[in-house]
């Protein structure tokens, strides 16, 4: 008996170690990307393009970041100005989002409506963020267009407030559906109307809901890149995707500026993942897969 | 839902006869269609009226300044139905679709399986696994674009320093293909990943006791328990992916841009050439219709799939 224990034993360290091994070599091929983003923007070009290639910078240079003519934080670069708009456009879409989902979500979660029979209205909603939006892309430049709206930053609202809506439903939908219908009665029975209830009892319950929806319909914003693309196209007016890949065009071989603008873009992001992992599930499937 | 948790608290003649008050106040009051309004009103503006519009555009005519001159007929769909590019970029779109989505889904499920494990370690490694599915894939197209670089690039370096020859990743057909559907697969098995550990999680634990009283093995717990449960969250993965690769673009724009020749020009890249270099609205708005019926063709299945799976699996 105790023979077979230690062999049972030695097989499980066997096992882990095998596991541990292997987990420890895919983290090595998903961080590598973004490591070797990082050490490029901090390397001078003739190193990257000697012919032996360094793990590390072996002359570590801030010129991708500061120089007055390369870096992309001088105020000769755009860069700045596309972090700002990236900023302002994610901030103000995902507010108008939020605000208007989360009414649909708790009318959806609540009541009974006739419309939303076996959750039609509700696939209604989510067949929105299943369009290709190249689909709709065209239409809407020619619609930007004729209302005189292409190059603002109100274009970019609307879409990405239209396009984040269905999202910000089925995710707020999700949690409105943990919140027991008790409370919310008992505040009724004690006198308050149904509004007063959901801003006294509900919305407090959801705040972190409401904070991981809205740090998810950020991060979608800032990412992303084909309505930016086709509706912006003057530098004051760019997000950062539109702008980073007019770096592409413009500096073709500068790789110090162009990862150095692409390390900077991303930090917001890596950070901000990192509050929202529990609720990841959740905003990821649209509330299909309890998280 | 509402009504469940209604039904469930009308155990005492008074909690029944407040909860009849509020059903009828829930029935008469128009609140939560004012709720929904804006929502609605919102998605039919921006989905329904460009789609109406686009109908309109795919029968126009349009000249080289992106002018429309006048009515076209079925021209545009004509034209489309019988160019090769479009029947080149269709299978590309079909072929890559359906190879990073497998190769996502056994990555991602085989990979829920490793940190499935509750402890320290693996919720740290869990944030990492899912880095890649934050990033922009614009940011992560240039950053692949850097690594793959036929002179430069470190993969070609740790190839040509183990003895292998160095590979021109981007200007070859093929291996321009290949690396758009790895760029894809890195960027993307999270998703695949995160889902079926949440599937996994919420799995009950009753078969697995009975399973390894029965003396099973770990390979046939894996297929016939941890599989068969896990459909149901397996397909809502495959039909997230699905829809998400068949419009795929950001990366063949910084990695390929359809290219070598049109090796890897995407279906959404096609009509955006159309569209932004060509100025060719109608062909490429005729066109997008082709593709949204092939989209909502293959959802259709998928939800159908869904719904069967939620009606008899017990998810």
């Amino acid at each position: 008996m105790p023979q077979a224990k230690t062999g049972m034993k030695a097989r499980r360290i066997r096992e882990d170690a095998l596991r541990y091994g292997m987990l420890f070599f895919i983290c090595l091929v998903v961080l590598f990307p973004l490591y070797w983003m990082v050490i490029t923007s901090f390397k001078t070009q003739r190193e990257l393009f000697s012919g032996t290639q360094t793990f590390f910078p072996s002359n570590f240079t801030l010129t991708y970041y500061l120089d007055p003519l390369e870096g992309v934080l001088s105020t000769n670069s755009p860069f700045l100005g596309f972090f700002f708009n990236s900023m302002i456009v994610s901030f103000f879409s995902t507010m108008f989002c939020l605000i208007i989902g989360s009414l649909a979500a708790y009318s959806l979660a609540r009541f009974e409506i006739k419309l939303n029979k076996n959750d039609r209205l509700s696939f209604f909603i989510l067949t929105a963020r299943m369009l290709p939006p190249i689909v709709i892309i065209v239409p809407m430049y020619l619609i930007m267009q004729q209302l005189g709206l292409l190059n603002t930053h109100w274009a970019m609202l609307i879409v990405y407030t239209g396009f984040n809506l269905p999202f910000v439903v089925w995710m707020m939908k999700a949690f409105f559906q943990e919140i027991p219908t008790e409370l919310e009665e008992s505040a009724m029975v004690d006198g308050d109307s149904r509004m007063k209830a959901f801003y006294k009892i509900i919305l407090p319950l959801v705040g972190p809901g409401l904070v991981a929806t809205s740090i998810f319909t950020i991060i979608l914003t800032w990412n992303e890149f084909l309505f930016a693309m086709f509706l912006l196209n003057s530098a004051d007016m760019m997000t950062l995707p539109p702008g980073i890949a007019n770096f592409i065009t413009q500096y073709e071989t500068n790789w110090g500026s162009l990862t150095a603008a692409a390390t900077l873009a991303v930090i917001p992001v890596v950070i901000f993942s990192f509050f929202v992992q529990k609720h990841l599930v959740k905003g990821m499937t649209l509330g299909a897969v309890k998280g | 839902m509402s009504k469940e948790s209604l039904a469930d608290t009308s155990t005492s003649s008074s909690v029944q006869l407040r909860n009849n008050k509020n059903k009828r106040f829930f029935k008469k009051n128009l609140l939560p269609y004012w709720l929904l309004l804006p929502t609605i009103s919102i998605l039919a503006v921006l989905t329904i009226f460009p789609l109406a519009y686009s109908i309109y555009v795919s029968f126009q005519r349009f000249n080289t300044f992106g002018e429309a001159v006048g009515f076209h007929g079925v021209n545009n769909y004509a034209d489309v139905i019988s160019s090769i590019t479009f029947w080149n970029s269709l299978g590309i779109t079909l072929l890559y679709t359906a190879g990073v989505v497998a190769v996502e889904m056994v990555l991602g499920l085989a990979l829920a399986l490793m940190v499935s494990k509750e402890n320290k370690v693996m919720s740290y490694l869990r944030w990492i696994l899912i880095i890649p599915m934050m990033l922009s894939p614009l940011v992560v197209g240039i950053v692949f674009r850097l690594m793959l670089n036929a002179d430069f690039g470190i993969v070609n370096y740790m190839l040509t320093s183990i003895g292998l020859p160095a590979v021109d990743f981007l200007g070859n057909s093929l291996t321009a293909f290949l690396s758009i559907m790895l760029v894809d697969v890195w960027q993307w098995t999270p998703m695949c990943f995160l889902i079926a550990l949440a599937g996994l999680q919420s799995l009950p634990q009753d078969p697995y006791e009975a399973a390894r009283l029965d003396g099973a093995s770990k390979w046939q717990i894996l297929r016939d328990i941890t599989i068969p449960l896990l459909k149901p969250v397996l397909i809502v993965a495959l039909v997230i992916r699905t829809m998400d690769a068949l419009r795929m673009f950001d990366q063949v724009f910084v990695l390929t841009q359809g290219g070598p020749g049109r090796a890897t020009e995407v279906i959404s890249f096609l009509m955006y050439r159309a569209a932004m270099r060509f100025s060719d609205f109608g062909f490429a708005t005729a066109g997008l219709f082709m593709v949204l019926v092939v989209t909502i063709l293959l959802s259709l299945i998928m939800i159908k799939l869904l719904n069967r799976t939620e009606k008899t699996g017990g998810y």
